[in-house]
């Protein structure tokens, strides 16, 4: 039987190219995905490439998503276990390892790139080549990177927390980064996380590491050799995890798309054989026969296609590396390695996703009875069967549910909600298909009625009988405009709500975002002059980091009327040294206070960025704070010097020049006109969306040429009957165009009542009606694609068809 | 030289026999009666013709007979098996190796070559053909050159002959033919029912034609007149096939219709009776 079948794929391989080019690029996705995905694996950073052993502070555990710096030690600690650890035989010298955001002010603009400066002394810690010029002796002086340009003695400028500040270049290194004195370092950074351990030539790592342990024990963590990776940087790490939700994505979208596509292809294919197997019954073939037949032509091609995938995937990954650092979406730096098993896994997925796929085919085929064998083309007299009246409702009021949950999700969950209502809207109105098509048709094709020729009738009624197979053509079509509305619509309506949101929360005028900087310095914030969170990381005794940011007073008392109030008053958050006798106040977040016991009055213990504790009174807890910890302004900037501000919200036109940052209008911001986070979720949401319509455009086409080919005897007869080949070829580009619409049709009506529903909780969530936006370019190209690759797809086989009868 | 019913001889061996089968068509627009009742023998070694006018349910006698489709009243016996109990599987092994078929059209798997086309009973049996024994059955169909040749390289009767070929490669008990010449001008007839004649004759073929042609009914040992699913007139050739034959040319291959009693003449004469009846 399997020989059978193999003869059968070698005899009829175009009716087979399309499933088997669906599946070749399916596993192509998923090996190159599966190679970027192990190849993301954390790296020790080059910085602390040159040294054997390194002394971190203890982790704690973070919730998915979350990359907080961990708890770094206080001072005293530092300094005890720096004591300490040069006591260790071997080792030359323990050097605390500060960190700080710095940049280059070249020509008036902040030079983009890496934007960290360290301490002198950690330049041990690195495999760097010799300093040209001299370290850095006193305050005011920096070593640079070479790459810069600029030479030894010149003055630059440096944009810092604080702001610009005028320093002397003494010396230039090979590599990035920013060198000041480690007394400067230690007044830019907060507190210390990583002590790095330079040794001498002869010593012996093992016993340094050996010896380092029992020095710190539980108060930090020795890493050595490749568990020194563990150092990369928490934005790298933030960067790959998102390079992962990408990579997840199109793994899930890419095999979404393939079983969808091959099995329809097959599915498409028995019905169009229907005959063939009838005559296979008729000399003997047993139901089974035939079922096992129809496996084995899918586990021929999807052999060849899996095997051929496997092998495409592995040569186009570093492609893929190389555009996913660029796009930002993994760290620089980051290369894809070669390993075998992801090509070899991606193999057997594409066998099973071939076998899967034809399943249902398999056993349609196996129904078929041998009396069909000299039938005329059957009319489909029960396209619904209980089991795609089920499933297709099950499925649409998932889809459904999904997409109003998309309302209520986190920013980053919505894309991969989307992806799910949309796939699960799209597989339900398939199911659906047989009964919501015949209405659908007599609308659409209504036009085509009024026509005096043959053509219309023809095509009108070609398309009424044969149910499943218009359904069969218009499926890809579906797939590809629900997709594309849905998910587009989802992404832009639900980022134009959040930035409305985020204004209508301040009623601001304008906003000053950062320009080529990661944030915004205080002078840039003072320039501004307006509403503005100071973000940081504090730490409770116990647990995970917690996200806190520092407000002014006026700001808290500006936005105090929109913050929902539990118990306290938020207005009594005061700033202080917290020694004169003056107390620190703090607003906490409602899960927060639960979570801890935490009420409003009593106190609590907090660790800051520079590793000091402070004890505060918590004077509110509020339901809906932006973040855990509300503290005072000055409390967060006197721990956490080298903090950013994300955005400043302001009233009225804003005249100074804002070193680092612009200014964008309310419009432009609700816009979300480059805001970075959204940026990568809209390449995320074109390339998913490139992804899904390059497939099912091959699925339009695959269909076409198919049904097309089906039908030469069709074509023959009309000819015979006296229809012109102009007429012919007119019947069928018609007949295409109204399979568009019918697809494109069902597909705006797969997405818009899960958009208006997305719409309507959005609305309610921000309290503010939020406009729905649909990217009517970007579907409207989408749709032309279609229209012209369908008819396209119709008509060229149609013309050979033409072209043979005469 | 016609007799109003069969009179079975009891020793001859009935390979096909229906004992009162009904079909009966429903559907919205009506019920149909394609077989009313129907009681009919097929004896082993004998080659029927079946006629009567379009609609009289040839096809649907053909298709019950041979276990393609399931009467609605009656049982059928082919081969000493009775259809009616067995379900899908079974018949579907059944009519695999007791069963051939032959059809107007479609009866050959385009993507197969005619030597794939012949082997395929076998294989489905899970036999594995011995090439030989395929050539052997094509050559017997006078197409031992065309073995690798696809049915869209093939004329119509080459085709049919294929379609033969393939029928007899399992040695069936019965072969049906529903109009296998009913595509083909008269030359390739004139070819196909030769083969058919010639397996009666010297293989001891049981086989069973539809046919709307009195010139190819002539052919047969025995011709059954259909009408709205009943048999309504049936004879036979004079005398027993083989007595006729030595009595004539002599041995030849082939004697001349004429010389064997069932003229196409009177076939054509009690067809033209019968369609102006009703
Ligand atoms: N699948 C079917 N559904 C309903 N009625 C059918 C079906 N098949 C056949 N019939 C009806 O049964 C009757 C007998 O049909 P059948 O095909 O046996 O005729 P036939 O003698 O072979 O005719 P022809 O010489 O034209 O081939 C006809 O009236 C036909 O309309
Ligand atoms: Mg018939």
């Amino acid at each position: 039987m399997l020989r059978t079948a193999l003869i059968m794929v070698r005899g009829r391989w175009s009716g087979f190219a399309g499933a088997f080019v669906a599946l070749c690029l399916g596993v192509a996705l998923i090996s190159m995905t599966a190679l970027v995905y192990v190849s993301a694996a954390p790296r020790v950073p080059d910085r602390y490439e040159g040294t054997g052993v390194l002394v971190r502070a203890p982790a704690a555990e973070q919730a998915e998503g979350f990359f907080l710096e961990d708890r770094p030690w206080s001072p005293e600690a530092v300094t005890v276990l720096t004591g300490r650890l040069r006591g260790v035989p071997g080792v030359t010298a323990a050097v605390a390892d500060r960190s700080f955001y710095a940049q280059a002010v070249v020509g008036g603009r902040p030079v983009p790139g890496y934007s960290r400066g360290h301490g002198w002394s950690s330049v041990a810690l690195a495999p760097y080549g010799p300093v040209e010029g001299r370290p850095p002796e006193r305050d005011g002086e920096v070593v640079l990177d070479r790459a810069l340009g600029i030479s030894p003695g010149s003055p630059v400028t440096l944009l810092t927390a604080a702001g610009p500040v005028p320093y002397t270049v003494t010396g230039t290194l090979d590599a990035p980064g920013f060198h000041v004195t480690d007394a400067a370092a230690a007044r830019l950074s907060g507190g210390v996380r990583v002590i790095g351990l330079v040794t001498a030539a002869d010593a012996d790592p093992a016993r340094v590491e050996r010896m380092a342990r029992e020095i710190v024990g539980g108060e930090g963590e020795v890493l050595a050799g490749d568990a020194r990776a563990a150092l990369e940087p928490r934005s790298d790490a933030r960067t790959r995890w998102i390079g992962t939700q990408v990579l997840a994505g199109m793994a899930a979208v890419s095999g979404f798309v393939s079983v969808f596509v091959v099995a329809s292809t097959f599915a498409f294919g028995v019905v169009q054989r229907r005959r063939e197997f009838g005559l296979l019954r008729l000399v003997g073939a047993a139901p089974r026969q035939v079922r096992l037949m129809v496996y084995g032509e899918a586990l021929a091609v999807g052999a060849v296609a899996a095997a051929a995938g496997a092998v495409l995937g592995a040569v186009l990954a570093p492609a893929l590396g190389g555009l996913l650092v660029e796009a930002g979406f993994e760290p620089p730096g980051f290369s894809v390695r070669a390993a075998l098993w992801p090509p070899v896994a991606s193999f057997g997925i594409g066998l099973g996703v071939a076998l899967l796929a034809v399943w249902s085919a398999s056993r349609r085929a196996g129904r078929v009875r041998p009396l069909e064998a000299l039938r005329e083309a059957e009319v489909d007299r029960r396209p619904m069967t209980p089991a795609r009246w089920i499933g297709g409702a099950v499925l649409t009021a998932l889809g459904i549910g999904l997409a109003a949950a998309t309302a209520g999700a986190a920013a980053d969950a919505i894309v991969n909600y989307c992806l799910y209502a949309a796939m699960a809207l799209i597989l339900g109105l398939t199911l659906l298909a047989p009964v919501v098509v015949p209405p659908v048709v007599r609308v659409l094709s209504w036009p085509l009625s009024r026509t005096r020729g043959a053509a219309g009738m023809l095509v009108r009624e070609e398309l009424l009988a044969a149910v499943r197979r218009t359904a069969a053509t218009a499926a890809p079509i579906l797939v590809t405009v629900g997709f594309t509305v849905l998910v587009t619509g989802m992404t832009q309506t639900t980022a134009g709500a959040f930035a409305l949101g985020r204004t209508a929360a301040v009623r601001a005028e304008a906003v000053v975002v950062p320009d080529g900087t990661p944030g915004l310095s205080d002078a840039a914030v003072a320039a501004a002059g307006g509403v503005a969170l100071l973000p940081t990381t504090v730490y409770g005794e116990g647990g995970p980091p917690l996200e806190a940011a520092g407000i002014t007073p006026e700001a808290l008392a500006r936005s105090a009327d929109r913050l929902e109030v539990v118990e306290g008053s938020p207005g009594a958050v005061r700033g202080g040294d917290g020694a004169g006798g003056t107390e620190l106040g703090a607003v906490v977040a409602r899960w927060l206070a639960d979570e801890r016991g935490w009420r409003a009055g009593g106190a609590v213990t907090l660790a800051f960025e520079d590793g000091r504790t402070e004890t505060l009174v918590v004077t509110a807890v509020v339901a809906d704070a932006p973040v855990a910890v509300l503290l005072p302004r000055d409390t967060v900037r006197s721990h956490d010097p080298s903090a950013l501000t994300g955005e400043v919200l302001v009233d009225g036109a804003v005249r100074a020049e804002i070193p680092g940052g612009r200014v964008l209008g309310a419009d432009a911001y609700a816009r979300n006109a480059g805001d970075e986070e959204d940026r990568l979720v809209w390449i995320f949401t074109l390339i998913l969306v490139g992804m899904a319509v390059g497939y099912t455009g091959l699925a339009v086409a695959n269909t076409m040429v198919m049904a097309t080919a089906g039908r030469a005897a069709d074509f023959r007869v009309l000819r015979m009957a006296g229809a012109t080949p102009r007429q012919v070829l007119g019947a069928v580009a018609a007949e295409s165009a109204v399979v568009t619409a019918l697809g494109t049709a069902l597909g705006v009506a797969v997405a818009f009542p899960a958009l208006l529903g997305m719409r309507s909780g959005l609305s309610e969530k921000i309290g503010a009606p939020v406009p729905l936006i649909v990217p009517w370019p970007v579907v409207l190209g989408v749709i032309g694609g279609c229209l012209v690759l369908a008819v396209g797809a119709a008509v060229v086989p149609a013309l050979a068809a033409v072209r043979r009868g005469r | 030289m016609t007799t109003a019913t069969s009179t079975t001889p009891s020793t001859a061996i009935e390979t096909v026999r229906l004992r009162s089968v009904s079909k009966v068509y429903g559907s919205a627009a009506g019920t149909v009666t394609a077989l009313d009742a129907m009681t009919v023998s097929f004896l082993a070694g004998t080659f029927t013709a079946v006629m009567g006018p379009s609609g009289s349910g040839k096809s649907t006698l053909l298709h019950c007979a041979a276990g393609l489709d399931r009467p609605t009243g009656g049982e059928v016996t082919i081969d000493g098996t009775e259809l009616g109990p067995l379900d899908e599987t079974a018949l579907t092994l059944l009519r695999r190796e007791r069963i051939g078929f032959v059809f107007q059209s479609f009866n050959l798997v385009s993507a197969l070559t005619a030597e794939q086309n012949v082997a395929l009973p076998l294989r489905l049996a899970g036999i594995r053909p011995r090439d030989a024994e395929v050539r052997a059955a094509l050559a017997e169909v006078g197409l031992a050159q065309r073995a690798g040749h696809r049915p869209g390289e093939l004329s119509g009767g080459e085709r049919q002959r294929v379609a033969i070929a393939r029928a007899l490669i399992t040695r069936p008990a019965v072969l049906f033919a529903d109009e296998p010449t009913g595509a083909l001008d008269s030359a390739a007839s004139r070819e196909v029912l030769r083969l058919l004649r010639d397996l009666t004759d010297h293989r001891g073929q049981t086989v069973i034609m539809v046919t709307h042609d009195p010139v190819a009914a002539s052919r047969a040992d025995r011709v059954l007149l259909l009408a709205d699913g009943r048999v309504v007139d049936e004879f036979t050739a004079g005398a027993p096939a083989g007595e006729d034959r030595s009595g004539g040319s002599g041995g030849g291959p082939g004697p001349a219709p004429a010389e064997r009693g069932l003229s196409p003449e009177l076939i054509a004469a009690r067809m033209a009776v019968l369609e102006a009846s009703c």
